[in-house]
This record gives structure tokens, sequence and C-alpha cells, in this order.
């Protein structure tokens, strides 16, 4: 039973046991990408590095066997480092986008993919939900968004963009007064006063209500809206607007219109009768506690994104939380050349947008020509919980010749997308187990090596016993089950909660 | 080549085989070997009927560089960049092969099927560099120019060929003394086997008998070929850089050509010629060397031969010379059957002596070699394994293939003792595929080996038991590290394994498995006959007894030497080497090939120790010894070496694939003129990362070259992104120019390819500088220098 030392923490170990192992059996997370727990270790990825403090060695945890008198660090300085350097060598060879360009194109963050999906579904009731809760005036937006989405669309390379504006305008018309109410937490017991019923007010007041906190909102006007009401009635019909702000009065909202700050009311007041207040209204006061800053934009997106970011700041000060480390590691493929994108295509609803979808059929068409290209592994995928999670920085190598990406490969709803491979040897290792009659075996060798189907064959002959087995030990998105995964707005990898 | 494939092809190589997975790569070699590729219903017919998976056979028939999957043309042209090639513009003459064969950006095969091109990483021909092979002839000193005349020779070679075989295999009989040929590859490749030719017809021709002996590398491989002619009372004659052509001319003046009556009958007139203006005085005196010259003598005499012992005077594969000469006699003193000794040695006594001996592993890192045999005799197994690793794999570097073509009796030998050490009963010596010559010569010697009885069940009558045979690596530098090379031999790609585990104790289908390089067996046997001791007097405290060198690049006399530890860089280059060629200066020296370093003049005083060369940066090595002049861009030298580590990166570990890619991208940035500042601080911390955190060998290495040359020429890195390249290598950074000393000779002109220089004679000659492609030619043909590179 050797004894060692782990983080200054005694630990005793079987023989044999891994420093790995060690380090788990007293609570100690390494991480790891090439590893699972049972079989024999890959040591491809040298993520799970750990510092031999005895001898300035950095060791593999997962291959190393635990000897007596080892002194190990596993969080030293030099080890977050070695792995950040890991990380970033694999993320600069790594061919695939966390998410969609249209999502990241979107000021206010709409999971774009998943709306189209969930509307590619039938489930129009939760597609509008998704986009109301990012957007919180999304008929508004469908009428007078510039739609930054449309321009980022990766199928706009390929034939047309998805009318994403029009779709998520559509869902949030006919809606009818459900899906009003945001997803809400607990009842806090603050209040927050919001002054300005402009767009970036509007939506710092729904997203409060969706913290769980008591919402009233000032506004000078008798009407809430702001600039939204200098729109000319054929491109925003008046009744869109007002839908859309007795949607916000019944999610709870309290509006007192005609009144103006700084005449009928003081800001120190407003202070002294809520817990925090966002100015959302171009009124400017000295920074002071518990005073949060919306900005109205020219374009209502940004002013939209602007309050909700103002929101979030004041409920990370109201509920004494600490703010959500900012943006995950983002990997982005840019532009694809048509030739590659066709692998995306295939058995999508083709071609050309529709000019006008109204009807629920055509609706659910125009959402089915989505590529899908954001990530199938969201949720799921180490790489990119590790690339945050030690500061992994993107295209830090100029000049980074990636492997040619060999594209999607289909087996049913499995897919293989070897650009997102980081050569981990999980899958290959778990085809050669379970005895597949072909399975999957690494070709070639040095930065070209690849998981390859022996002979050219297709995927669905190489995973005939073991496919889930593999998607499952996958640390990344290379091999998942297509839309099995969706990564919800609350989880730690999303940049705009 | 077969057009249809005839699939009972395929079965007859696997019942030759076997069919468990681990011989994959013998029955992929076998395929390749009948069909010249890997045809894909060969390959699916492997998996039907054998226990190989179609996983296997994908990831290996990809991972090994000798494997084709697409069919070639008749010929196949390996162009070798070596480093000692390398630095003598085998680039150059791959593209004039490229240009000569009308293949296009991508293309390797000619419209006519007749020839494939490709490069290979070395021939372990350094000092006949750039050496160029066409199926199993060798080319030497092979230049852009005459590579149009190297094919012509090859396909009239092939028309004679079955003329050649009709003349071998007569029995001279034996007159006194004897005519020696060096048939090591250099030899080959120099001309020997056409001097054979020539010297078997004259013989027949001229009514002479004596002995014609073919014998070891006498690692003066910048003479070949060489002949020597040895008569009793009389000094021996070494002829060098013979030719045929002259090999009548010598006999006449060795030999009185019995019934010289007759026989002069029947002579051509040329040789009545040839001989008569012999008699006057124009003898191939130029060729003659005379062992006591100074230069031979600073070339051998500065040497000491312990794993080469007898080089020069030994056939290889001769087993009563090898006896008279001490061979076996380490090993029948370790069985106890030499009169002189007792009882014979227990394993521990055997390992003993080599602990006293402190012999390192020649392979490169140095491990005890005593260390190494104790653990794997007290490792617990009934079954143990010895491998010879002779894959040797870095470019430059030739020892392996020197030791194993010339002395395979005395590896066998050595391989032999360790086996009476450690308890192990089949040995294996895995050897690169690119050195046919060594695989046949090994096999002869095994051959001859169980036929008296030294390899078998029952050894010499000890009872002891002990097999080998041969494995040919596939093309796979990694394969040189041992985990790799026992991935290989199991049938698995060449991707090492996390060590511990060392093979010691989990080698070979798990189990102990001893792996030492093929220099460091050859030393064994000399070890046994002398004592520990007696190896252990020669060398620094560190480093005992000789290290094997194969010296080449720019260097006067290259050749494979053996010189005491302790001796230094500069007594090596510059008396044993005669100096820098040319009369250039020299610049560093590359040791230790890609995982080595360059170590720069000024520290040409640093001895050869193990420890010594990794202080300076550099690393023992497995033996190459590359000399670079004035004329080599160290940047691109460090590009030149990461390039080839990485693309024999295995792929495995993420710092070494990808790394090595990034350094690589770095370094081709330099050389191409687009560096940036911070350009140098990212890739020295990049090799920081790969050195620290790759898997094996290869990886932790591979920065080596890049460091050593930013530590010593750190100044031409900053010059390179300062759009300079000072040694006149890097292309997009030099132009040519013609200077006032230009005597119209129009050289230049006739050798310029596109056309960037203009014929006219007796005039100062221009280059137009949008044609030129700076392939070099003309500054290398210009008689006067007047050609500039700025």
């Amino acid at each position: 039973m050797p004894k060692l030392t782990i983080n200054e923490i005694e630990v005793e170990v079987p023989e044999k046991a891994t420093l790995l192992e060690a380090a788990q059996s007293v609570g100690i997370e390494i991480p790891t990408l090439c590893y699972a727990t049972g079989k024999p270790p890959n040591t491809t990825c040298m993520v799970c590095v750990v510092e031999d403090l005895h001898r300035g060695r950095l060791l593999p945890a997962c291959a190393t066997r635990a000897e007596a008198g080892m002194v190990i660090a596993t969080d030293s300085e030099t080890v977050r480092q070695a792995r950040r350097a890991a990380l970033e060598l694999l993320l600069s060879e790594h061919q695939g986008d966390c998410e969609a360009p249209c999502e990241r194109a979107c000021p206010a963050g709409l999971n774009i993919p998943l709306m189209l999906r969930l509307l590619a579904r039938g489930e129009a009731a939760a597609a509008q939900a998704l986009a109301q809760q990012a957007l919180v005036l999304s008929a508004v937006l469908g009428r007078v968004c510039t739609a930054p989405c449309e321009a980022g669309c990766r199928r706009g390379s390929y034939d047309d963009p998805v009318a994403i504006r029009q779709l998520h305008g559509q869902l949030g018309e006919t809606s009818g007064g459900d899906g009003g109410k945001p997803a809400t937490a607990p009842v806090s017991g603050k209040t927050v006063v919001v002054i300005g019923a402009g767009p970036a007010g509007l939506a710092a007041a729904y997203a409060l209500r969706g913290y769980g906190h008591a919402c009233r909102v000032y506004e000078k006007d008798p009407a809430g809206g702001g600039v939204l009401r200098g729109y000319p009635e054929t491109q925003l019909p008046r009744k869109v607007l007002e839908d859309e702000l007795d949607r916000l009065d019944r999610s709870g909202v309290e509006f007192r219109y005609e009144t103006e700050v700084g005449a009928a009311v003081s800001l120190a007041q407003l202070l002294q009768e809520a817990d925090a207040v966002v100015l959302a209204c171009n009124l400017l006061s000295a920074e002071r506690t518990g005073v949060f800053y919306a900005k109205e934009h020219r374009m209502p997106v940004r002013s939209i994104a602007s309050g909700k970011s103002a929101a979030k700041a004041a409920h990370a000060f109201l509920s004494a939380a600490v703010e959500q480390p900012g943006n995950g590691y983002q990997s982005t493929m840019g532009r694809l050349p048509r030739e590659q994108l066709e692998a995306y295509v295939v058995g999508r609803t083709s071609p050309g947008a529709l000019q006008r979808p109204r009807n629920p059929v055509q609706m659910r068409e125009e959402a089915e020509r989505c590529l899908h290209c954001d990530c199938h592994a969201p949720v799921s995928c180490k790489l990119r919980r590790f690339a945050t999670e030690y500061g992994a920085r993107a295209r830090v190598f100029r000049n980074a010749e990636r492997p040619a990406p060999g594209g999607l490969q289909r087996h049913g709803d499995v897919i293989f997308d070897s650009g997102k491979c980081i050569r981990c040897g999980l899958c290959v290792q778990i085809t050669a187990e379970r005895h597949e009659a072909l399975g999957l075996a690494f070709a070639e060798r040095g930065f070209t090596m690849h998981v390859a189907v022996p002979f050219g064959e297709t995927l669905s002959k190489a995973l005939t016993l073991c496919a889930r087995e593999c998607v499952e030990a996958c640390p990344t998105g290379a091999l998942a089950v297509e839309s099995e995964e969706e990564r919800s707005d609350n989880t730690p990898n999303c940049r705009h909660c | 080549m077969k057009t249809s494939l005839d699939i009972t092809e395929v079965d007859h190589i696997i019942e030759r085989s076997s069919r468990r997975p681990d011989a994959l790569i013998p029955i992929l070699q076998a395929i390749q070997e009948q069909f010249k590729y890997l045809p894909e219903e060969a390959l699916r017919r492997v998996c039907e009927t054998t226990d190989i998976t179609p996983a296997a056979v994908e990831s290996v028939a990809t991972f090994f560089s000798q494997f084709r999957r697409k069919p070639v043309g008749k010929h196949i042209i390996s162009v070798c960049d070596g480093t000692a090639c390398h630095v003598k513009r085998s680039t150059a003459v791959f593209d004039a092969v490229a240009e000569q064969l009308h293949l296009k950006e991508g293309e390797d095969t000619d419209a006519d099927g007749l020839f494939t091109v490709q490069k290979v990483a070395c021939l372990g021909c350094c000092t006949l560099a750039p050496a160029v092979r066409i199926d199993s002839v060798t080319y030497g000193h092979v230049v852009p120019d005459t590579v149009s005349r190297m094919l012509e020779d090859f396909l009239e070679q092939q028309s004679r060929v079955s003329l050649q075989a009709s003349g071998i295999g007569k029995e001279a009989p034996v007159f006194a003394g004897e005519i020696r040929i060096g048939l090591g590859s250099c030899c080959v490749a120099g001309g020997s086997e056409k001097i054979r030719g020539a010297l078997m017809e004259a013989l027949e021709n001229l009514g002479i008998s004596v002995r014609v002996k073919h014998v070891s590398c006498v690692g003066m491989c910048h003479q070949t070929p060489l002949l020597e002619i040895v008569l009793p009372d009389e000094p021996p004659h070494l002829y060098a850089k013979v030719q045929p052509e002259d090999v009548e001319a010598i006999l006449a003046a060795h030999f009185r050509p019995a019934g010289a009556r007759a026989q002069l009958r029947g002579m051509t007139s040329r040789w009545l010629r040839r001989a008569y203006t012999r008699e006057e005085g124009d003898a191939p005196a130029r060729y003659a060397l005379d062992v006591r010259d100074a230069p031979v003598e600073s070339f051998l005499g500065a040497q000491r031969r312990l794993a080469t012992e007898y080089c020069g005077e030994m056939a290889p594969t001769d087993m009563e010379e090898y006896r008279r000469l001490s061979g076996f006699d380490a090993l029948k003193s370790c069985l106890g059957l030499m009169p002189e000794s007792g009882r014979a040695l227990s394993p521990e006594a055997v390992i003993a002596e080599m602990e006293t001996s402190q012999l390192r592993g020649r392979g490169g890192a140095g491990f005890p070699t005593a260390l190494k045999w104790r653990a794997v005799k007290n490792a617990p197994g009934e079954r143990k394994y010895i491998i010879c690793n002779g894959d040797e794999g870095d470019p430059g570097a030739f020892m392996d293939r020197m030791i194993l073509e010339s002395y395979p009796l005395r590896v066998i030998e050595g391989m032999l003792i360790a086996s009476l050490a450690t308890g192990a009963r089949e040995g294996i010596l895995y050897i690169r595929a690119e050195y046919p010559l060594a695989i046949s010569r090994v096999e002869e010697a095994i051959v001859l080996c169980e036929r008296e009885g030294y390899l078998g069940t029952d050894i010499l009558g000890s009872g002891h038991e002990f097999q080998v045979r041969v494995a040919r690596g596939a093309g796979a530098f990694v394969c040189g590290e041992e985990t790799a090379l026992i991935a290989s031999l199991e049938g698995r790609r060449g991707s090492p394994a996390f060590r511990p585990p060392f093979p010691a104790q989990q080698g070979l289908h798990g189990c102990p498995t001893l792996v030492n390089n093929t220099e460091t067996f050859a030393m064994v046997p000399w070890i046994l006959r002398h004592g520990g001791a007696a190896f252990a007097a020669i060398g620094t405290e560190r480093s005992k007894g000789t290290k094997v060198f194969s010296l080449a690049g720019k260097v006067a006399r290259g050749g494979l030497i053996e010189v005491p530890m302790g001796s230094t860089i500069r007594h090596i280059v510059d008396d044993i080497g005669g100096g820098v060629a040319g009369g250039r200066r020299l610049k560093a020296v590359q040791i230790g090939g890609p995982s080595g370093g360059c170590i720069p003049a000024a520290l040409c005083d640093t001895p050869v120790d193990y420890e010594a060369l990794l202080e300076a940066g550099a690393m023992m090595g497995s033996g190459g010894f590359v000399v670079l002049d004035d004329t080599d861009c160290m940047v691109e030298m460090a590009h030149y070496f990461l390039s080839f580590t990485q693309r024999e990166s295995c792929g495995k570990c993420a710092p070494c694939r990808v790394g090595t890619k990034r350094m690589l991208e770095l370094l081709g940035m330099l050389c191409r003129g687009e560096g940036k500042g911070g350009d140098l601080e990212q890739l020295e911390e990049l090799a920081q990362v790969v050195k620290l955190q790759s898997l094996c060998g290869l990886g932790k290495t591979a920065p080596n070259p890049v460091l050593t040359t930013l530590r010593y020429f750190r100044d031409e890195f900053e010059a390179h992104i300062e759009g300079r390249c000072p040694a006149g290598k890097c292309k997009p950074l030099i132009t040519y120019r013609i200077t006032e000393d230009c005597i119209g000779c129009t050289k230049c002109a006739q050798v310029c390819a596109p056309g960037a220089i203009a014929a006219n004679p007796y005039a100062l000659h221009e280059i137009n500088g949008d044609l030129c492609t700076k392939c070099d030619n003309c500054r290398v043909v210009c008689p006067v220098d007047a050609v500039k590179v700025e």
C-alpha cells in the first residue's frame, strides 16, 4: 500500500493504483479527456498531467502508477499552464463551432438552432417560449430587427439563410396570450425599479421578473415602447406592439406611466423604496451602489441585450451571488466552402428560403432548413468545459493549419463529425473491445492521423454494436446523437445567463 | 506489375506466414512485394482468412511509410533526404527527377507508369550524399545535372541483368594472396559490384587464379569503391575510387598472367593499349592509397575499433574466419567451453562483467546495459525475449546498417550472451526494410549459426536454447522507441506506450523483453573477451568504451568511425574527417540526429560523452555526426529536423502531434520571411510544452534541434525576422547576382533550367530575377565565384 502526498494531503492507495485514482480517493478532481474509468489509459490528450515535485516532471495522472513517497501537485501554476497548453494545442486543430454563427451574431443571444429544432419537431409553444425568453419582444423584433442572425446563417453560403427573424416574429404574433410569463425563479422578496419603458427597460423588467424579483417600471410617456413607437404602421403594426406590452403586463411587471424621474420622484427616493434601480432612459447619474444602466441603442435588439445584462448585474447584486463566469470558450470554424457544406445539407429541406412562411406547415419546413451546424454535444463536451475552466485562448497560433475535415458521417441519428475529433482513442478502443466486425481505426500517422472506418466503409457498418457506448465516451461533439442534447439556458457554458 | 489480382497469391502468403494478429506486418510486406502495393481486395482477403481485424489492417497499413495503397510505377526511385543528403542539395535532385519524369504538382508516377519517385528519410549512405536508390540500385553523389544519365544507366542495367547473372558463381582456385573488395552498401553504391564484375572478367582473361574476398566495410566510405590487393611478403595495396576500366591495369601491376602468351592472344586491343600505357608510367596511381599515407593513417589510426573490430579485413559471413579471429570465444567462455576458462559463468557473473564495463546503451539515451539485463533476468516469467534494435531511422546515421552488414555474427554472439544472462530463448533482429543488404547478411549469418550449433535448442551442447529471426521494420522512425517497436512486432501501429511498465517487465506479448541497440550488442563479445575492466579503462568518467559515429556532411573524409569516448568533436572533424570539405569554415556539428542538437564551432572541444553532449543541448543519440559549414542556414536546419520529426510523429499524444506541427509552421514562416516579433518566444514556449508533455522520447527530444539552434544562433533567427538569411539558403529571402568577376564562360547559362541567364560568350552575364528559381546551379558551376547570393 504505497503512501504518497497529493496537494499536501497524505494518501494511501492500493498497489498499482494510478495517480488519478489516488487523487480521486481524496476528492481531488483531475480533468481527463481520453480516459474512461475502467479502461486502460490512452495517454493521448495529456490534459491530466500533474507535477512530480521531487523530480520536476509532468506525469499523465491516468497512466502513472502511484509510488510510495511521491510528492504530487495537481493544481500548481505549472500544472495549470501545462493543461492550458495541451488544450490550446487540441483546440488549434479543432474544427467545429461550439455555438452556431447565427446565435453568436444575435446580440440578445437567442439559441436559434434550438428554436428551429423545436419548431421543426412541431413544438411551436416551446419554440415561442424560448424566443420570448431571449428576445423579450420576439414579435416586435420579427418586424423591426436588422437580423444579424440571418447574415451569419451558414446556410446562407449554400443557398439562402433560414428566415429566422420571420419565424420568431411569426411565433410571437400567433402565440396569442400564451407564453407571457417568464420562466420564473422563486419569489425573492426584492423589488427593482426600472426607469424607462423603451426596449432596454422592458427587457430589463422582464428579465428581473424571471429572476423572481418584483419589478416596477417608471415611464414619462403615457405608454411603453419608446423608440418602437417611431416605426411606421406598415412595418410595425401598433397591435403587435400593444400585444407585446400586454404580455409584459401579464408577466407581473408593474408600469407607472407619465412619471418622470427627477420631476415626480427623485432617484434617491427610488433607491429607498426599491432594492435596486435600473436606469434605461439615457438619464445619467453618478456611480451609485444599487444603480445599474441599460442603454437604448438604435438597433432594438441591442437595446434588449443591454437591458438583459443590466438586469443580470442587478440580480447578481441582489442575490450576492458570484457572477457566473462570462463567456464560455468559443470554438469557431469560420466560413466553410460550399463543398464542405454539402455534408451538412444532406437530409435537410431544400432549396431556397420560403419568402413568407405563414402557416405552421410552412414554418416547420423553413425551420427544417437549419443545418444544425452548432455542436451536437453542447452539454457533455468536456473539451469546452476545460477550455473555459483553464482559460484557453482561441487562435493562439497564427496560420494554424487544421486537418482537412472529413465532414459529417451519419448512422441513423448518430453523427460523426471528424473535425471535432481530438483523437483520444476511446471509440477505437471500444469498437475493438466489443469486437465490431469493422469498427473504427486510427488511419495514417502524425498530424494527419484520424479516426476512420476501415476500407472506407460507412459509419453504419462500423458501429453495429456499440454506437451508443461510443457516443457516451466521446469527450467532444465528434460522436453524438443528433439533437439529443440541448443546452438549456442554465448550462454553465452559456454566456447569456 | 500485376494487372488483375490473383487472390491465391494472397492465400499462399498467409499460409507461409501465420494467422495470428502479430503476423500482420510481415503479411503486408509480402503482399506489397508481390503486387508492389496493397490492393484492397488482398487486404480484405487477409481479414477474412486470419485473426487480423479490418481495424488493424487499416491502422497499420496507413501508419508505416513503406506501405502503399495505390499502384506504383514499375521502378521506384527513392531520393534520400537524410541530413547528409539534405545539406548537399537533395531537394534539387528530387526536383530534377520530378522534372525529368514530367511530373505535375502532386504526382509521383510518370505517365508511362515506369517510375514512381519518393523522398525517403535516409538510405544510410550518407557518405555518398546525395544518394538515390532505384529499386535496389543505389547511386551516389547525384547532382541535378546527372539525373537523366542516372535514369538511362539504370534502364540500360536492367536490360543487362541476365548477362551479369551468368558470370557469377565460378569458384576461382586459391592463388597466393587475395583481393579484397568492400561490399558494404556504400561500396556497392560506389560501384563495387561493377568492379567485381570487371575483376572476375579480367581474372579470367588474364588466367589469374586468386582468392577474391568480399570484406566488411572499411569505414572509408568517402573513397569507395575500394579494392585491396594483399600478396605474401608485400604490404597490402589499397586502391580507392576504382573504376571498372582500371581493374585490368591494377591487376597487371601485381600479377603475372599464367601462360602469358596464350592469354595475351585472347586479350582485347583495349587491354593491350591500357597495358602499354601503364608501361609508360600512366598507372592508375591516382587511385592508390597506401595505408601508411598520412590521410589514411589519420583516418584509421585515430580510431579504436571494438564493435567494428577487424574492419575491412573480415568477410561478413565467413564463419571460419570469424572463429579464427576470436569469434564466439566470448560465448564459449561464458559456457565454460574455452580451454583456459573454468566453469560456465552464471547469468549473474555475466551481468557483473557487463556492470564492470559500465557499458551504456548505444541507442542514444545511455541507460546502463547491465541494469537492463538484470531487470530482465529478475523479471518473473517463463518466456522472455531479446530484441536487437536495428531500426535506425535517424536521417544521417548508418552505424547499425554497417554493423549488421559487416559483423552480423558478432551481433548474434552479443545477443547469445545476453540470452545466457537473461534466460531468454527467443531473439528478434528488428531491421529497417530500407536495409536489404543488412537483412540478407543477417539471415545468412543466422543460417550459418544454426548449422554450426550456435543457435538452436542445445547450443554447443550446453543445453541452452536460443533462436533468432529477423523482423523487417516497415518505415517508421518512432519504432526505434522500444515500446513502439514492440507494438509493431505485435502487429499494431508503432505508437509508444507510457512507461512504466518497462519492456523489461512487460514487453513483447506481455513477457519480459530486453531491447538493446545493434551497436550495444556488437560491443558485448569484446567486453566478455577482454573483461569489463579493459572496456571501462577506455573513455571518460561516466561514458566508457568507444562510440561508433557515421561521419558525414561537409567533411573531407566521411565514413563509419569508432572513437574512444572523450574524443573531442574537433578531433573527429579535423583529424579523422580531414576538416571541412572545400576549404569552407566549420559552422556547427549536428550530433544525434533529429533528437540531438547543433553544437557550434566554438564548442568543438566538447568531448563525446553522454553528459557533456546533453549539457551542450545535443544528445549522443544513435551516432549521427553531420558536419555543417558556413553555407548552411541554421533556421533552415532547425526546420529540416523538425519537419522530419513532425512527419514521423506517430500522432498519439497531442503535444507531439499538434505541437511539432505548430512549431514547424512558425519555422516555416521564418524561412519564408514571414516571421514577426514574438515568434521566437512562442517557438521557445511551444518547444518547452512539447519537450515536457510529450509521451515518448521522440516528442520529448523533437524540440532539441530547435532549442540548440535558438541557443547558439539566435542572431540568425532574428535576421530572418528582419528579412535576411545570412547563409543565403532560404529562397524567399535571397537574390542571385553575377558580379564583375564574370569571365563570360556561359557555364551558368547552360545549367540554368528556367532560362534566367542568357548565354553571352565573353560578356558579363546577368540573371533575370523574375525567372530565377534560386536553384543554386549557377553558383555551383561558376569557376570564378562570380555568382553572389544576397
